[in-house]
């Protein structure tokens, strides 16, 4: 194996500066280095490199310990931390799920209740309303839940797995490592064993020859014994001393570059998760329009946006709950806060939890120092000499912290492009307006009579009722009639539709007036909600309009949708306008909103008037 | 317990077990049955949630933690060269050079900062709103009990009266003592039965009303759940992506292709060359 490799791949100065230490062995700064030494004898050999060995050996030591911790961290990751947050995700979702999306409350035995209702129905004369229309449920939040279900179901498993795997995998390698670390332990305390009898013998050996008088024969003996022995151990300890002195940079570096190349798996690893869970997320709130399509999600407007939607709902469930309200008064005059609720003694069982099952580790090791030194600073004149870059360095440590520049984006020019006339004001589709009409437009169908067109509460009146600045002030009672009598076709369809014989709406009367309307009480901040108003209110519009009728126009320009419900379309689309919500040939400049159909692609919305 | 109340139990469970035995027929409001069931499912699975969502910062608490330790000790085998210029750097939004060092930082405030800031929004708008919605099913809990009893009693009474009328004893029969007695036993009746329909009816209106407000007042929580996980990770995510912005631009490829992997098995490659126990 190729030492030179080891060196150009991983060679932080210190083990370098070590090295040459090596071989250095008399060293003139002996004496200093001496008090931290535990050896007791006369230290005749004992020089620096014995001082770096046990440095060295003190550091292998902690290391191994080290590594054991980070491994059992990870485990704790691996098979109980990370499947215990998604898996309380998970049932977290699922628990909304069952409180208020689809099916929500339906409880063991709720067949039986709706086979006696069935039953009753059939005897009684009077329609009731069947339980199950009872149930208020929002669709769009039931298809929100249930994606939001699938989609964290799907990205939990995938991340089990990948850490399951991640954690196996790299359990094998640190056991191995720790085995030759080991290893390179048990050979530095077999040399300094050797070196104890070395210098033992020595000694003794020593004291013989110092003696003055005359050795006798048996002094003689020991001698050459001594001598013999001497040079065994001593043979012996070099060749061991040889061999850890050769080993132990090597090991040190090896060491490093798995630490290295370990800390850079786990970061990745805990980059990848982190990355794919916000993805999910981002995903999903992009896709319901969660932020209503602006980007800002600091807590404050998350805060405001919950408070916002959940206050009225608080306050009327407690004026309107009496139960509630006579028992408990104290309770409902209190504002949500933020604090945490979770008792002292709670607080304190999980702090003794936590420090029993969370032990830090302290690695003990010169803290200036530490094992390797691991500074990724580029030399700048080196990487200019070597690159012509001073910044296209690569280091003798593994990775060099190199800082890639993102390319400037190259910014296209649009030419030749006129700007489109601005968005005609929103009054007129302002969300609340529509919706208070829409439902109106669904009774058309079962107005008695023609002269209640033109009363103040007909519907049209209040669909036009809801353009206040723009030109046609609001269609007037006397326009509506004029427009009856030229066969404007949408009043012909109404005038019609009251022809039916049906004098009164189909809708059964409830059984008690407890159930309340969603319209007024409920608030999303998702879009799904809006677009689900704005599906159904284009779905009665082209139910109502002939087709035969249309316009069609030739767009001028571009138009993105801006708002939930708008249309998006290109210069030279044929949008056909399916309903107006007056007449826009007749109105100024500005323009106003209508409704249009992409016939190429079937797709209906909103879209300003001037751009065509 | 006052004694009136201890008598009125032990009545009461009596009537129960004569109930349960056929010997009284009881009142059936399948209305008001349907209504409870559905307020039970809703109660135990409320309740759930509150646990369920509690659970769930703790668990990233845990995680947090857990990140932050292995970091530390990564950190720690290279040393702080200097502690105070180390802090003096991020101070001045230097970042340390060393990748440990950052990566321990980065952790850190991950496991400090973010994670605290997330806690306040977390508490107010989860965590408290559900535990209020549940806190509501106590009062509605006494109610339902209440009526149960009352129904008790009025079944028990209706029980009386139709004895009296269908079994008379002999020597009561057409006496004033027995219809004082029967005029009386008619007017408690009606008591009991007042009693009982006023709040079987007062459930059985607000009942369904909370049950339907259930929705508008739980999809906040929901939605700001979603939406505080994802500005949680975000900033994790995005904490994280500007280190690695700052590595060489090959070092995430080479994790993609597992090239950092197999980094790990030359490392332990050429551990078994070095031949360190000398067994070869």
């Amino acid at each position: 194996m190729s030492v030179e490799r080891i060196k150009n791949t991983v060679a932080p100065d210190k083990i370098k500066n070590n090295l040459t230490h090596f071989g250095n062995s008399i060293s003139t700064s002996i004496g200093s280095n001496v008090s931290n030494v535990k050896n007791t004898f006369k230290k005749k050999t004992y020089d620096s490199d014995d001082e770096l060995i046990s440095q060295y050996q003190h550091d292998i030591k902690r290391s191994i310990k080290a590594m054991k911790y980070i491994l059992s961290q990870i485990h704790r990751m691996a098979n109980a931390g990370i499947p215990k947050l998604f898996k309380s995700h998970m049932k977290g979702v699922e628990l909304f799920s069952k409180l208020i999306g689809a099916g929500s409350l339906h409880f063991e035995g709720i067949q039986e209740f709706y086979h006696e209702f069935d039953k009753l129905q059939a005897e009684s004369e009077t329609p009731m309303v069947h339980p199950k229309e009872m149930d208020f449920e929002v669709p769009a939040i039931n298809e929100q839940i249930y994606n939001y279900m699938v989609s964290v179901d799907r990205l939990t498993s995938k991340t089990l797995d990948d850490w399951d795997l991640f954690y196996q995998e790299n359990k094998l390698r640190v056991i191995e490592m720790n085995d030759y670390l080991k290893g390179t332990l048990k050979l530095i305390s077999k040399r300094n064993k050797k070196q104890y009898e070395y210098e033992n013998t020595h000694k003794k050996l020593e004291k013989l020859m110092k003696k003055t008088s005359q050795l006798d024969d048996k002094e003689q003996k020991q001698m050459v014994t001594l001598e013999k022995k001497l040079n065994q151990v001593k043979y012996t300890f070099e060749k061991l001393d040889d061999k850890t002195k050769t080993i132990l940079p090597h090991v040190l570096l090896l060491l490093e570059e798995f630490i290295d190349s370990i800390s850079k798996i786990i970061f990745f690893k805990q980059y990848d998760t982190l990355k794919s869970i916000y993805d999910t997320i981002k995903y999903f709130t992009t896709y319901y329009g969660y932020f209503d399509g602006k980007d800002d999600n600091d807590y404050n407007t998350i805060t405001d946006a919950w408070e916002n939607a959940m206050t009225p709902v608080r306050l009327q469930l407690e004026t309107f709950i009496t139960i509630i309200q006579e028992k408990n008064p104290e309770l409902i005059n209190q504002e949500i806060d933020d604090e945490d609720k979770t008792s002292k003694a709670t607080k304190m069982w999980n702090k003794v939890t936590n420090k029993m099952t969370e032990k830090t580790f302290n690695l003990k090791v010169d803290k200036g120092n530490g094992i390797f030194n691991g500074h990724l600073i580029a030399d700048q004149l080196n990487a200019f000499l070597e690159y012509h870059n001073p910044n296209s360095f690569r280091s003798e440590t593994y990775f060099p912290s190199k800082i890639p520049k993102i390319p400037d984006l190259p910014i296209i020019v649009e030419e030749n492009n006129p700007l489109p006339p601005p968005l005609p004001p929103r009054q007129n589709t302002a969300r609340q307006q529509i919706f208070s009409a829409t439902p109106r437009l669904g009774v058309l169908t079962s107005l008695p009579s023609t002269p209640s067109i033109a009363s103040p509460k007909s519907p049209l009146s209040v669909a036009g009722g809801f353009e206040a600045k723009s030109s046609m002030q609001s269609i007037s009672t006397s326009q509506l009639v004029e427009d009856t009598k030229k066969g404007n076709p949408k009043l012909v369809k109404v005038y019609n539709a009251s022809k039916n014989s049906i004098g009164i709406a189909p809708i059964t009367a409830p059984l008690n007036a407890n159930i309340i309307p969603p319209g007024d009480n409920f608030k999303t901040s998702s879009i799904t909600h809006k677009l689900d108003e704005f599906t159904e209110f284009f779905d009665k519009v082209l139910v109502l309009e002939p087709s035969s009728e249309r316009r069609k126009f030739e767009a001028k320009h571009d138009f993105e949708g801006v708002e939930p419900g708008d249309m998006s379309f290109r210069k030279g689309d044929h949008i056909e306008i399916i309903f107006e919500f007056h007449d826009f040939m007749e109105g100024d400049n500005q323009g106003i909103w209508l409704v249009g159909m992409n016939e190429q692609e079937h797709r209906v919305g909103l879209v300003p008037s001037n751009y065509f | 317990m006052s004694w009136n109340g201890l008598k009125k139990a032990i009545n009461r469970a009596g009537t129960q077990v004569k109930v349960r035995t056929g010997q009284i027929d009881q009142t059936v409001d399948r209305q008001f049955d349907f209504e409870e069931k559905r307020f039970k499912t809703m109660e135990t699975n409320s309740l759930k949630l509150q646990k369920e969502l509690k659970h769930y910062l703790d668990s990233l608490r845990i995680l947090t933690s857990a990140q932050m330790n292995v970091a530390e000790v990564l950190k720690s085998f290279y040393g702080e060269d200097d502690i105070v210029t180390a802090r003096d750097k991020i101070e001045k939004g230097v970042n340390p050079d060393n990748f440990s060092e950052e990566y321990y930082n980065v952790t850190k405030d991950l496991n400090d900062n973010v994670l605290a800031s997330l806690e306040g929004p977390y508490n107010q708008t989860i965590l408290n709103s559900v535990a209020r919605f549940n806190s509501y099913f106590i009062e509605i809990n006494d109610a339902i009990k209440k009526r149960a009893n009352k129904k008790l009693d009025y079944d028990a009474m209706k029980k009386k009266l139709q004895t009296m009328v269908e079994n008379p004893k002999s020597n009561e029969i057409n006496t004033n003592e027995y219809e004082a007695k029967l005029s009386e036993i008619k007017s408690e009746l009606e008591d009991k039965r007042a009693m009982y329909e006023n709040l079987n009816d007062k459930l059985k209106q607000e009942l369904p009303q909370l049950i339907n407000l259930r929705v508008p007042f739980l999809n906040p929580s929901f939605e700001s759940f979603i939406k505080l996980q994802l500005r949680f990770f975000n900033e994790g995510y995005s904490s994280l992506n500007n280190l690695q912005l700052r590595l060489d631009a090959n070092l995430r490829q080479d994790y993609i292709n597992g090239n950092l992997e197999s980094r790990l098995d030359d490392v332990l490659m050429k551990m078994r060359e070095l031949n360190i126990t000398g067994s070869r």
